[in-house]
């Protein structure tokens, strides 16, 4: 009697634990029988090889595209570095060869002297020394200016005269 | 039909040569369709999956080691690919019932047996068909295709403990499936070891 057969004693099937592993498998096994795929399968693999490049050689020229591209990119860079460097100097020969229009004004450099005399930090003694000295030369303009008014001869240059007096 | 070895077709395959793809086809086609028709439970899907399966296996010829078995790695693309087509809802779209029917022979079983036969088949394939994706997926390596647990654990990618665990509550699952179908006696309940 097979194992398949066996009934218990409410008539129920009584599998052991090896039928169990039985049943399932057989149950497994059923559930696909002997099915088998199409003989299209293959062909549509072999169309989809033979149309194009396989997924890995997609992948492998996306990379070299992408090693590419930076290359490409690395290239641009460094163009553009050189460019950049030796545009100062182009641009000194647009100035020298054209004169120092408004355009030219703007895309040159800020010169050099404006630059150093921003960088160099002003001491608070050098302040207040160029501060009294520019309060000197106000004093001594204003003085000008009412020795100018003042002046009786037209002769004299009357800041000339101004000048010898303080002598 | 005898084929050459995995490491020896892999090698040509690496080499560009589509018929030594075709000899792997050949030889595992079987294995990968039943699997996938198993999961999925519907033909075209399965056919879809084999396709794409050998189009992977070829895309990544190079990343294969040949001197290991290559059928785990075919079936861990197997079940990814069922996961996915499952995962997009396609599930339950054809009846099992009528694939079942189209697919079991039952030339030699005479019509009493095929009768029994066909109860029982149809309460455990019930049951197997109540279980999650992830057991049900366990159940079928295990018992169709006959890998062991470190096998399936590669498969899934998962440890050899969640293997079992979850091969154990399938079981327990199925067996609860039969006791409510009449086809089980809670007195030969059984643990997996």
């Amino acid at each position: 009697m097979s194992s398949r057969d066996r009934r218990g004693p409410g008539g129920r099937w009584a599998p052991n634990r090896d039928e169990l592993d039985g049943l399932l498998a057989r149950s497994v096994r059923d559930l696909v029988g002997d099915a088998k795929p199409s003989s299209q399968v293959w062909q549509r693999i072999e169309d989809t090889l033979r149309a194009g490049p396989s997924p890995s050689r997609q992948r492998a020229s996306r990379s070299v595209w992408r090693t590419g591209s930076l290359a490409q990119a690395l290239a641009v860079a460094s163009l553009l570095v050189v460019l950049g460097l030796s545009l100062g100097p182009l641009l000194q020969w647009q100035a020298y060869l054209y004169g120092s229009g408004e355009q030219i004004k703007v895309i040159t450099r800020t010169p050099e002297t404006a630059v150093t005399e921003e960088s160099v930090p002003v001491l608070a003694e050098e302040g207040l020394l160029s501060g009294r000295e520019l309060l000197q030369q106000e004093r001594e303009r204003a003085r000008e200016r009412q020795v100018m008014a003042r002046a009786a001869s037209p002769s004299l240059d009357p800041i000339l005269q101004h000048r010898l007096d303080r002598r | 039909m005898t084929f050459p070895t995995d490491d020896v077709l892999i090698t040509q395959v690496r080499g560009g040569d589509i018929k030594a793809l075709e000899t792997l086809y050949d030889k595992y086609k079987l294995q990968i369709y039943r699997t996938a028709l198993a999961v999925t439970r519907n033909q075209q899907a399965a056919e879809d999956i084999l396709q794409d399966t050998f189009l992977r296996l070829h895309a990544n010829v190079d990343r294969l080691d040949g001197s290991v078995p290559i059928a785990p790695w075919l079936h861990r693309v197997t079940v990814n690919l069922s996961y996915n087509w499952h995962a997009r809802g396609r599930r339950w779209v054809h009846s099992l019932e009528g694939v079942i029917e189209n697919l079991v022979s039952t030339a030699h079983v005479s019509p009493e047996r095929q009768a029994q036969h066909s109860e029982i088949r149809d309460v455990v394939q019930q049951a197997i068909n109540a279980l999650s994706f992830s057991q049900r997926v366990v159940v079928i390596l295990f018992y169709l295709n006959g890998f062991n647990l470190e096998e399936i654990a590669y498969i899934l990618d998962c440890p050899v403990g969640t293997v079992k665990s979850r091969l154990h509550y399938a079981r327990r699952n199925l067996r609860r499936w039969l006791e409510q179908e009449g086809q089980w006696q809670p007195e030969v309940a059984y643990e997996f070891s």
